[in-house]
């Protein structure tokens, strides 16, 4: 018998992915290049609320907690009723995936970690960050910034290749006092459809690993 | 059992074309003159007697306001989640969980459903419909209303007390519950309670500390409303 607060979120995700539009995702859909957890730089823990949603489908809402200490990135997914209902760890390179529910991830767990890359990792070098676009080619994928107030507030990603075709548009929404996360960002997939919704509720800067945690803004 | 309630951290979900949730109060009202039982007259020198004085208290409490603050320290994350909220209890059976920070969402337990609002809307869970989900909740609002013949059904019960202080640690029987909880830990001062240790599988514990209780509250059949969705006859 599973733990009734994980097959809450099992369940929830497990909404998300059954919509009638929403496709079923094989390790091979989803190309793209996964940088070592080192790339974020502050080491930070962010409390956000996620809705995910495909196409014009009602969305579905999730809290997930995501860390990132020295070389490991971890995401914990948690249950309406507060436990864990799983947890995706990158470690360097290496991916790991608890789900204590017993219920797989509708998709591989690789693509949550991509995901959180591609909307909180910087992606070109930061250099005078001026106001205005700029761009480079990245792991075969053009990435393009709009950069407003020395705050990037568009992102968009397209395959070189083509394969998918589409983009993918990252778009921030700032607000004074945000630190290493802003209050809102949003991430429509038009390689295939979907839309992730993110609000940073809370951000709490990490002391380096073997120290005490520091403060929350 | 205020235990547990407490405890249900972060709510989720909800259809972004749902209906927007009934909204709780803002803050707390007025408390009507309190009919005291005994379990709500503060006591700050006699922790009750044994187990049996205390869940005698807790059945004896009509309506409860209180607000708590928790620290959920996952096993795997270097810091505390934290949340600040308030909690309220209708006897027989129904929890509102309302959380203020870091976002505001509130978890609300009925008799016959778990309902989740937020600010994407709402999301109701028919408890008739998980076995698992259904035992879990009942557990909890047994406890809340004092039920202890139902609870050492379900919990080893252990308490003991020391001046004012005492200390009620519940542990689960057998499965499912043991794999959702290792422990409950209940810690108060008289007939006050002022902190609720849950301890799970996995290590992970979460710390809920009251910092201000009601327990003479007086639901309005307005707060009733907004909190319960019980509607007057």
């Amino acid at each position: 018998m599973r733990p009734a607060g994980a097959l809450l979120l099992a369940g929830l995700l497990a909404a998300c992915a059954s919509e009638p539009r929403a496709p079923r995702f094989t390790e091979a859909d989803y190309p793209g290049l996964l940088r070592p957890p080192s790339a974020l730089g502050a080491d930070v823990l962010w409390q956000q609320r996620v809705t995910a949603s495909w196409g014009d489908e009602r969305g579905h809402s999730f809290d997930v907690a995501v860390q990132k200490l020295g070389d490991t990135l971890t995401l914990v997914g948690l249950s309406p009723l507060g436990s864990t209902g799983f947890v995706v760890e990158l470690r360097g390179s290496t991916i790991s995936h608890q789900s204590p529910s017993g219920e797989e991830l509708p998709f591989p767990p690789r693509f949550l970690l991509l995901d959180v890359e591609r909307v909180f990792f910087p992606w070109l070098p930061e250099g005078a960050a001026a106001d205005g676009e700029r761009a480079a080619e990245v792991g075969g994928e053009r990435v393009v910034e709009q950069v407003q107030g020395g705050r990037v507030v568009e992102r968009r990603f397209t395959r070189l290749d083509g394969r998918p075709r589409g983009t993918i548009v990252v778009r921030y929404g700032w607000e004074e006092g945000d630190g290493a996360a802003p209050a809102h960002a949003e991430l429509d997939n038009g390689w295939f459809g979907y839309r992730l919704s993110i609000r940073t509720l809370q951000e709490t800067r990490l002391a380096p690993e073997g120290a005490a945690a520091g403060g929350a803004s | 059992m205020l235990a547990l309630v407490l405890l249900l951290p972060a709510l989720t979900s909800a259809p972004q074309d749902a209906a927007p949730p009934a909204a709780p109060p803002a803050a707390p009202p007025p408390a009507a003159p309190p009919q005291a039982p005994p379990a709500a007259a503060p006591s700050p020198v006699a922790a009750p007697a044994d187990a049996a004085a205390l869940f005698a208290a807790f059945a004896r409490v009509e309506g409860l306001e209180a607000r708590f603050r928790e620290e959920k320290q996952l096993a795997l994350l270097a810091a505390p989640l934290t949340s600040r909220g308030r909690l309220y209890y209708l006897r027989p059976g129904y929890l509102a969980r309302v959380v203020d920070e870091p976002e505001p969402a509130t978890l609300t337990i009925t008799p016959s459903e778990l309902r989740l609002s937020g600010r994407e809307g709402v999301e109701t869970i028919a408890l008739d419909q998980n076995d698992d989900l259904r035992a879990f909740v009942t557990s909890l609002v047994r406890v809340f209303s004092g039920d202890r013949a139902a609870l050492e059904s379900s919990y080893e019960l252990a308490y003991s007390a020391q001046g004012p202080a005492w200390d009620l640690t519940l542990t689960p029987r057998r499965p499912p519950l043991t794999e959702m909880l290792r422990s409950l830990e209940l810690h108060g001062t008289g007939l006050l309670l002022d902190r609720i240790v849950v301890r799970e599988p996995n290590g992970d514990t979460s710390v809920t500390t009251i910092e201000k209780a009601d327990p003479a509250h007086r639901f309005t059949d307005e707060e009733k409303a907004a909190l319960f969705g019980i509607r007057p006859r």
